[in-house]
């Protein structure tokens, strides 16, 4: 068999497919539980990774009312935009000073891959 | 104001940034202070996003399209907020794979492929000579206002020539002053941070001025907007959503922007501070945009040039202060972007099309130096920053500096944003391939030259109006502001789909389909799992810090007193007694050496550099590892089968030193006893002479004595001559009287011989098989048998001691052979004492009724050995049993 197979229990049975096969997650590497504090700080780095998509739609969401209305648009638009352009800053503050706060000692914490 | 006192100013301001990036270089050289590595100066640095576009252009910008100049902004906001995506992981691939420019990166991240860095390399020099064309108009356009308002006219587009010379000489001043290895350039990042702050506080500074010096205040600066000609917002939601994308796209694309992201990045953690300080000061850079526009429109005469709203309005007002420090702001941001977009290009232009071009001629030519090398870089680089220079001095003057300034601006963004499926595709994807990167880019390339770069020239340039409207040839699904016949978009968004939408498609679909090669996919891995196996340290700049992990994995490896002493000599040297030394690139190199002593110089160099670049191990010392670990593997094996072979040669010596003690010992013994066996005859023999010298015995008395003493005499005799044929034997001197023979013949005067009738000893035989005839010495064969039955008759056991003699055939290495079977009723003889029987002088017991000297079985080995066959004791049969095998000559055995 070829050298690109996976090595521990997949042995392909016969009459096994592609389709049958689930995408391999290292499930015994990965910890199911984590102490609170880990926890937490996982959800910081979606945090992190959730912004810019929430920053994304708010800048697209002018789309769907610009021109829509009557009356001039400009002054809503200058307002609604640095608002959530100052909101953002504000967030992303927030995010960035605790994600580079030093670690308490002893609590080693290098990947970011487990949930 | 006077236009003389502008200049003058000018060259001051010039001046004083040369100084500052002379300080700053210093003071890096000598050690680097804690401000010039502050995450502020980094997020600073990253303003030369900001441009003389952008300072000048985004007024006109507004004037003309309303809010759409925001996404400018709004892109890079989304990318800086994201960081923890995209730039934590493009900045830790940069330092750990010691990434130069974007050009070195998807080189790199694709095997190394020096096509894609020469395809990257011109992308970038293309897209980037309209940008720095941009910058040099801006500054003349601005010059010339003030050279209008002050009445000299004199002004024209040498102007442009001496900011392009002046601006060159800066650059090739501290952008190539040294060759770090990590391509940072302190002094100019300095310089540019404080341009940074030069061209924030001008605009704010014109701002304020609006919005509180000519307008009432916030509500009256709105009521104004709501007033003006901009109070609709002519959205066009393509252009909002594309222009988004684009800005997003090119700041992690522009050679400029990742030379201050990522090269001149010296600690992750400045990223997460630039997170939201960069987006603020984007935010404070076009907070004013839109009043100063509303309030140009408002004031200014009908017909003047918005893009310089910024500088004309406060003219107009009289303040030439405001206006001076406008300049200045324009100035700092047209000469920053130049300044870094010239070090970005001309490190992609001399790595990647310069250098391999000038080894490729060296190899032809022959050895080259070390130093020859860096020679070549530093002019390699100077004159590419003059190039660059220069080629955007010619654009300028060859597109007449006409156009308005955000078209060139948003062309060079759509131009260098075709990098950035290879580069996602390559931090992200390890299935991303060298082919599918090439493919996307060349279509990407050729797709926006084709529908945005080369219509931008207008209708008297490479493109013609006819071409424009009927397509190339009259083919009309190639018109380039309508590819496909699908007419009617937006021209930019229109390039933008076709060019980003085909570069991805094709960047996956080969990428897909073709197969990388191994280089290739290691770097894959390198790059995309690149948080697996770094650790992000805090830039490993050459501090003191450093000095003791240096100690530290030297003592772990030389001993803590060599390294120590190491240390103290370097520090000593350095005239910094009692203290750890400076890490100097020298030290680092002696370290090395003398780690190399120790664990090999591949691991030698990658520890090193572990610790002083912070950099990951390149492949090739990787696989130098590899290869004295091979080394030392296979040594290690040698060494292994030698020491089995000494084990095995010392327990074959053992083994024959036990066997020599056991001879040893039984030789004593058989001296002992042969004294004996020699002494108790010759006591008897000496007696009973000794009664005859005497006399006066009676004659059959006599008679007796005498037969007494011949018998005696004869045994005497019977041992010397076995002790005589035995050494006779031995030294191979015995001549054979081959001649044929019965084997029952042979038999029966052995038996005869040895164990006559009613000796005790009963023999079964079985004379049919023992009626063949043999080519042989029969007197010795029968010795042999004597000595066997004999054996048997005195050492068998058994109450009724029995002996079968049993003659069989057997088929040997050599043929078949003849086999006699001496099988006895008795115990047999112990397993360990099998070894020695067949040694000289071997005797199992010492009972007197042996009367041998231990000699009969060694000399029957003997006689067998010259006989061709051998004898051997066969285990298994109850008693003692000896094989006497011989060699069957086949001829001789019919003839007979």
């Amino acid at each position: 068999m070829s050298a690109g197979e996976p090595p521990r229990g997949a042995q392909a049975a016969p009459g096994q497919r592609l389709i049958d096969i689930a995408d391999s997650v290292d499930a015994e590497d990965i910890p199911l539980f984590l102490a609170r504090q880990t926890y937490r700080r996982r959800r910081l780095m979606d945090a992190a990774r959730l912004l810019p998509v929430v920053g994304l739609c708010l800048v697209l969401f002018p789309l769907l009312w610009i021109g829509q209305g009557e009356g001039p648009q400009t002054r809503g638009g200058v307002i609604y935009l640095f608002g959530i352009w100052a909101l953002l800053i504000a967030v992303a503050g927030l995010v960035a000073a605790r994600l580079s706060a030093p670690l308490p000692p002893g609590t080693g914490d290098e990947r970011d891959d487990v949930v | 104001m006077s236009f003389n006192l502008l200049v003058g100013v000018s060259l001051l301001y010039v001046g004083f940034l040369f100084l500052v990036a002379f300080l700053a270089e210093r003071r890096a050289q000598r050690g680097m202070p804690r401000w010039l590595r502050s995450p502020m100066v980094y997020t600073l640095s990253l303003s030369v996003y900001c441009t003389a576009w952008t300072f000048y252009g985004a007024v006109g910008y507004a004037a003309r399209s309303g809010l759409e100049y925001l996404t400018i902004y709004l892109g890079p906001t989304l990318v800086l907020t994201g960081w923890w995506l995209v730039l934590r992981k493009l900045v830790r691939v940069g330092r750990t794979q010691r990434i130069t420019s974007i050009a070195d990166l998807i080189s790199n991240r694709y095997g190394k492929s020096n096509a894609l860095g020469v395809l990257v390399t011109l992308l970038a020099v293309i897209g980037t000579t309209p940008y720095i064309a941009l910058q040099l108009q801006s500054v003349t356009l601005s010059l010339e206002v003030f050279a209008q308002s002050s009445g000299d006219v004199e002004l024209s587009a040498r102007n442009a020539l001496w900011v392009a010379g002046g601006l060159a000489l800066f650059t090739i001043l501290f952008g190539t002053r040294n060759l770090d290895a990590n391509e940072r350039h302190h002094g100019v990042v300095t310089a540019i941070a404080v341009e940074a702050v030069v061209k924030l506080v001008a605009l704010l500074a014109v701002g304020i001025f609006v919005v509180w010096g000519l307008a009432g205040g916030v509500g009256d600066m709105l009521a104004r907007i709501d007033a003006s000609s901009m109070a609709d917002w002519p959205l066009v939601p393509s252009r909002w959503a594309g222009l988004t994308f684009l800005s997003a796209a090119a700041i992690l694309c522009l050679p400029r922007m990742f030379q201050v992201l990522v090269v001149e990045n010296s600690d992750e953690a400045h990223l997460a501070t630039a997170s939201w300080a960069f987006p603020l000061y984007l935010l404070l850079m076009s907070l004013f945009v839109v009043p100063i526009a509303v309030m140009g429109l408002e004031r200014l005469p009908a017909g003047s040039n918005p893009d310089l709203f910024v500088l004309t309005l406060p003219l107009s007002e009289g303040r030439g202060g405001l206006a001076m420090l406008a300049f200045l702001g324009g100035l700092s941001s047209a000469t920053s972007m130049v300044i870094v977009a010239a070090i970005a290009l001309s490190t992609m232009v001399s790595n990647h099309i310069v250098m391999p071009l000038w080894l490729r001629r060296q190899q032809v030519g022959g050895a080259m130096m070390a130093g020859d090398v860096r020679a070549v870089v530093l002019t390699a680089r100077r004159i590419s920053i003059a190039g660059v220079l220069l080629l955007g001095y010619l654009y300028y003057r060859l597109s007449g500096g006409s156009e308005a300034l955000a078209a060139i601006g948003l062309i060079s963004f759509a131009g260098v944003a075709q990098a950035l499926p290879a580069l996602l595709g390559g931090l992200f994807w390890r299935g991303a391939t060298r082919k599918g990167a090439m493919a996307g880019l060349v279509i990407g390339f050729v797709l926006w030259a084709w529908t945005l770069f080369l219509p931008s020239f207008g209708p008297g340039g490479p493109i013609g109006a006819t071409v424009l409207a009927e397509g190339p040839l009259g083919l009309e699904w190639l018109r380039p502001r309508a590819l496909f016949g699908i007419g009617g978009m937006d021209p930019l968004v229109h390039s933008l789909f076709w060019s980003i939408g085909l570069n991805t498609l094709a960047f996956l679909g080969v990428s897909l389909a073709t197969f990388p090669g191994p280089l290739e996919r290691l770097q894959s891995a390198q790059v995309v799992n690149v948080f697996a196996h770094t650790v992000g340290a805090r830039g490993w700049a050459r501090g003191s810090a450093e000095a003791e992990d240096l100690l530290m994995m030297a003592q772990r490896i030389l001993g803590a007193q060599e390294a120590q002493a190491l240390f103290r000599r370097e520090a000593e040297d350095q005239g910094r007694q009692g203290q750890l030394p400076v890490i100097t690139a020298d030290f680092l190199g002696r370290v090395e050496r003398e780690l190399a002593g120790s664990v090999g110089a591949a691991t030698a160099h990658a520890m090193v550099g572990q610790l002083a670049g912070g950099s990951s191990v390149l492949v090739e010392d990787l696989m130098r590892v590899a290869d004295e670990a091979q080394q030392i593997l296979e040594y290690s094996s040698q060494l292994e089968q030698k020491s089995d072979e000494l084990a095995r040669t010392a327990g074959q010596l053992r083994d024959a030193n036990e066997k020599l003690t056991q001879l040893s010992i039984q030789k004593d013994a058989f001296l002992s006893q042969i004294s004996h066996e020699l002494r108790t005859p010759m006591t008897s023999i000496r007696s009973f002479s000794e009664l005859l010298r005497d006399g006066g015995l009676p004659p059959e008395d006599q008679a007796r004595f005498a037969g007494i003493i011949h018998d005696e005499a004869q045994r005497l005799t019977r041992l010397l001559n076995d002790l005589l044929d035995l050494g006779v034997m031995e030294n191979a001197q015995v001549s054979l009287n081959l001649g044929p023979a019965r084997l029952g013949d042979l038999i029966d005067r052995a038996v005869a011989s040895a164990a006559p009738a009613g000796a005790g000893l009963k023999i079964h035989r079985t004379p049919a098989r023992e009626a063949r005839e043999l080519v042989t010495d029969g007197d010795r064969l029968v010795q042999v048998f004597i000595n066997l039955i004999a054996n048997a008759a005195k050492y068998c056991d058994a109450p009724a001691p029995e002996l079968r003699i049993e003659v069989g055939e057997e088929a040997g290495p050599e043929g078949h052979e003849l086999t006699v079977d001496f099988i006895d009723n008795g115990s047999g003889i112990a397993e360990r004492s099998r070894e020695i029987i067949f040694e000289k002088f071997a005797r199992l017991t010492d009972t007197s009724a042996a009367g041998g000297a231990g000699l009969g079985l060694a000399i029957c080995r003997e006689i067998m050995a010259r006989l061709g066959g051998e004898v051997s004791y066969l285990p298994g049969h109850g008693g003692a049993a000896f094989r006497a095998r011989l060699p069957l000559a086949r001829r001789a055995g019919q003839a007979a």
